[in-house]
């Protein structure tokens, strides 16, 4: 069995494919720079741009599977086309010839994000969205979720996985903000937390991520969409859970809504006149501030998905990150 | 003689007993003897992840954890923790009386059987490991007893009434061994922190109590680490952080009627009818 795996170098990207290269199956990595690929036995790294796709063909030609996880995965870009045009008409693109190419199962890797807040509910996948998009990213990706129901409906055989906050490890590009901030509070022993600390968010470990989408290939209903949820917890309980797994007392301040969101303004501010791109946009404050619980139930019966517990998951991070010297 | 980890045999080392080890301040406690290089006896209700306690810290610290997973209401099964130590050839030089069950409610809203399980833990089970773990104690040449109380102890609290009731006996109880044990290897030291946020339902708890209460309030592992250090330098009782400190001050010189007056302003939103609260402190009933 031959996969292709598109974003091979990005975070998650990164931990799908170790966990590929532990499978008995053939992998061919995509990426813009192929020399970044770690070298497995079974992987054939490829240097491939999904917005400039001329080459795609020859890579796809005799895969049976495809994993699609590139995408422009930040909270904020001066230029937000590049967000449509790698999560949107990449995918279109991608799609396009796994039709074509009579591709036997395509995995498009999405965010919880395209849900969004929902009043507090525990989110599963059938629930709409409710609120405006704050960020280009959140938009793209449901965008991209159209695009790849459509093929299904013209009989691509695909899955959609969204994914909640990611942590664990892999590659510490930008999707990997998680981690590093998790490695920076055990480090320096404090840590600022939004609100009053309560407001719950999913958090996933980068392992059973990578681990359910590999079940998604084999045991996913056709058109279905996971969420690749975690354990829901509030910042509290994951500085106590932090504080106990690293043997450290962390200290946590908390700082008020208000003044994030005015912290925020001032970076969108310069971003916009001084041409910076912090992330730490006011919608990714108000995200930040909001409740997400994220409802994996699905991809529990269906896929066998499984959760670790955080205290393991953050066990397992910490050495991880203190065996890599990151 | 070494065993295989290549550690002095358990007969010279340290142990520590943790009771309601598995959440809240008791894996703090834990967290804090395995520091200090103790063995440890974790024990806690089943399924409240005790084992996960022991993989986390058996990665850290090379140190032997036994883990009993049993219910400290019932008798027979305190009595099996000490032959468990005794069958395993285990000293214990530390004992922490950890485990209790809190709430915040209407005396009147609680059932009877929460009523005895709170006194069958927060006092019969402290009693009782106490009193059978005292002699292995005493025939140490240093040995430390380390029971949780409570600021709550130091005045009867409207919607704490057992609870605050309860912890009071575990000050006079442990202040008066400490007085008994004075002329022995035996330091025995009584804690009695203010608020601790130990989850989520505790938090919020903590937070409708006002600023006060909210400054006055310490993470788990704050309160663990001060803790630990206290007893093993042989404190006797002891209340973390300046604000709880004041309130205990404030506890001896207000007069009752005022204290009691006090109290039930700031308890008097946990008396009207809302779903119980009875959130076991260390998950230990």
């Amino acid at each position: 069995m031959k996969i292709l795996l598109t974003g091979a170098t990005g975070y998650i990207g990164s931990a799908i494919l170790k966990m590929l290269s532990e499978q008995p199956v053939q992998v061919v990595a995509l990426s813009r720079d192929s020399g970044k690929v770690p070298p497995y036995k079974n992987t054939t790294a490829v240097a491939c741009d999904l917005t400039n796709p001329d080459s795609l063909d020859k890579f796809l030609w005799d895969c049976d599977h495809v994993i699609h996880n590139a995408g422009y995965a930040k909270m904020y870009s001066s230029d937000p086309s590049k967000f449509y045009k790698l999560n949107v008409e990449g995918t279109r693109f991608l799609l396009e010839r796994s039709i074509e190419l009579e591709i036997t199962k395509l995995i498009h890797v999405s965010t919880c994000g395209v849900t969004g807040y929902l009043s507090d509910l525990l989110v599963n996948e059938l629930m709409p969205r409710m609120t405006p998009f704050t960020t280009d990213y959140d938009m793209s990706k449901s965008i991209g979720e159209h695009l790849v129901l459509q093929y299904a409906l013209r009989g691509l055989p695909v899955n959609i996985v969204r994914l909640p906050r990611v942590y664990g490890p892999g590659n510490l590009t930008l999707g990997g903000s998680l981690t590093r901030f998790i490695k920076r509070s055990r480090d320096r022993g404090w840590n600022i937390i939004p609100g009053d600390g309560s407001s719950i968010g999913s958090y996933a470990f980068s392992e059973d991520v990578a681990n359910g989408i590999f079940k998604a290939l084999s045991y996913g209903k056709q058109g279905a969409i996971y969420n690749l949820g975690g354990a829901n917890v509030s910042y509290n309980t994951l500085f106590d859970i932090l504080s106990f797994v690293s043997g450290k007392q962390i200290k946590t301040f908390r700082i008020k809504g208000s003044l994030l969101n005015t912290a925020a303004y001032l970076i969108e501010c310069q971003n916009k006149y001084l041409n910076t791109n912090y992330s730490l946009t006011r919608a990714l404050a108000s995200k930040l501030n909001s409740n997400n619980s994220i409802d994996s139930s699905a991809a529990k019966s269906e896929l066998g998905y499984q959760i670790t517990d955080l205290d393991t998951g953050f066990l397992k991070t910490l050495k991880w990150l203190d065996h890599e010297k990151y | 003689m070494k065993n295989i980890n290549g550690k002095l045999n358990s007969e010279s080392r340290m142990a520590a007993l943790v009771t309601g080890a598995s959440t809240g301040l008791g894996r703090f406690l834990a967290l804090e003897c395995a520091k200090r290089d103790f063995d440890l006896v974790l024990v806690a209700l089943p399924n409240t992840g005790l084992q996960t306690v022991k993989d986390v810290l058996a990665a850290s610290y090379k140190i032997d954890i036994h883990t009993i997973e049993t219910d400290l209401s019932i008798e027979e099964n305190i009595l099996g923790i000490k032959s468990y130590c005794y069958e395993n050839n285990i000293t214990i030089n530390f004992l922490i009386n950890n485990a209790g069950i809190g709430f915040e409610t209407a005396f009147h809203s609680l059932s009877a059987n929460f009523c005895t399980k709170l006194i069958d833990v927060n006092i019969k089970a402290t009693v009782l490991i106490t009193r059978l773990f005292i002699s292995d104690l005493q025939r140490q040449s240093k040995s430390y007893i380390l029971n949780i109380s409570s600021l709550a102890s130091y005045t009867a609290m409207p919607y704490k009434s057992i609870y605050a009731a309860s912890k009071s006996f575990i000050r006079c109880f442990t202040t008066a061994l400490r007085t008994e044990l004075k002329h022995t290897g035996v330091e025995v030291t009584t804690l009695c922190p203010g608020p601790i946020a130990t989850n989520d339902e505790m938090r919020l708890r903590i937070n409708s109590h006002g600023l006060l209460s909210r400054l006055a309030c310490y993470d788990s592992s704050e309160i663990a680490s001060l803790a630990i250090s206290r007893a093993l330098s042989g404190g006797s009782t002891f209340t973390p952080g300046i604000i709880n400190k004041f309130n205990r001050f404030l506890m001896f010189i207000l007069p009752e009627l005022l204290q009691q007056k006090i109290l039930d302003g700031l308890y008097a939103s946990a008396g009207q009818d809302k779903p119980v609260i009875m959130r076991e402190k260390m998950k230990a009933a």
